[in-house]
């Protein structure tokens, strides 16, 4: 029997994702396939296996990442799904505990992975509200003080256009920075560990 | 090469007395947990970043035979035998410091 269940988790949230296939595979419902939203699970027995999520550094079909997810697998780690850059792992319960990588440098570098997806987001959105407050401007150079021109209409546009476009772009900066907060504090407390031990 | 003063990391200094046989990846995990008698379990990732920058470095390579067709097999190389030796000797150290201090009092 399948079972397609819609969840949306956003990037700082994999740990909670993770937690919940692995909650869901507790109940014999084992994750077989998954995008976006829709993930696609299969009956099995129940706590058959630990899933895992990681970001790899390319796209699956990379040469290195076929390299190192051939690896995972002889070590009896099992590709279930991928989505983008993201790859949902999982091993055999009975072949002990299962965590990708177990010293601190590989797990502070698998959080700054992450953080830098949301940085180059940013970025993108950066540029792209520069773009629209120099498009505003350009238009209507009496918003910087320039010569006010009889017959053109500023505030209408400026309400319909350019202020609701900037509020969208950034609630959605705010939001991207927001969601990657867990994320940040995992790295810093791995970090601080760091100083003291491998 | 040079052998900085620096300390292997636990994963590395598993790995290269794991390698003095040929051993695939997976080979490599239960050597560590067994030698270090449950307490060191090398994670994939963490196992694959390993050899990956040892490769590189030139302490172990890729073994040749025909059990490296099927999994692939790596051993050490004279160069990481002898940064084996140097951290043995490090080890040494540490262990003797912390006797003549500690000695007794704990």
């Amino acid at each position: 029997m399948r079972h397609v269940v819609y969840k949306c988790f956003t990037i700082g949230a994999y740990e909670k994702e993770e937690k919940w296939l692995n909650e869901m595979s507790a109940r014999g419902l084992h994750l077989i396939a998954a995008s976006a939203i829709r993930y696609e699970f299969e009956e099995g027995v129940r706590g058959e296996y630990v899933y895992r999520l990681e970001l790899l550094e390319h796209l699956p079909s990379h040469p290195e990442s076929a390299a190192y997810l051939r690896f995972l697998e002889e070590t009896g780690v099992e590709q279930v799904a991928s989505y983008l850059r993201w790859v949902y792992l999982r091993r055999k319960a009975g072949e002990g505990e299962f965590e990708i990588y177990s010293d601190l440098d590989s797990k502070i570098a698998h959080c700054k992975r992450v953080v830098a997806i949301a940085t180059g987001v940013s970025v993108l959105l950066c540029i792209t509200i520069a773009t629209q407050l120099i498009a505003a401007v350009l238009q209507y150079p009496e918003l910087i003080g320039g010569p006010v021109k009889a017959g053109k209409m500023l505030l209408p546009y400026l309400f319909s256009v350019t202020i609701p476009a900037l509020a969208v772009l950034a609630a959605t900066l705010v939001f991207v920075q927001v969601i990657i907060i867990p994320v940040r504090r995992a790295s810093k407390r791995l970090a601080a560990q760091k100083k003291i031990m491998e | 090469m040079g052998y900085e003063n620096g300390a292997l990391t636990e994963a590395v200094y598993y790995i290269l007395l794991s390698l003095l046989e040929p051993l695939h990846g997976y080979g490599i995990m239960q050597n560590a947990e067994r030698l270090s008698g449950g307490r060191v379990r090398l994670a994939a990732g963490t196992l694959y970043g390993a050899l990956t920058a040892l490769l590189e470095r030139g302490w172990i390579c890729a073994a040749q035979g025909e059990a490296s067709l099927r999994k692939k097999e790596y051993v050490i190389t004279e160069q990481g035998r002898q940064a084996l030796r140097e951290e043995l000797a490090r080890l040494r150290e540490l262990v003797r410091s912390g006797e003549t201090v500690m000695g007794g009092r704990i």
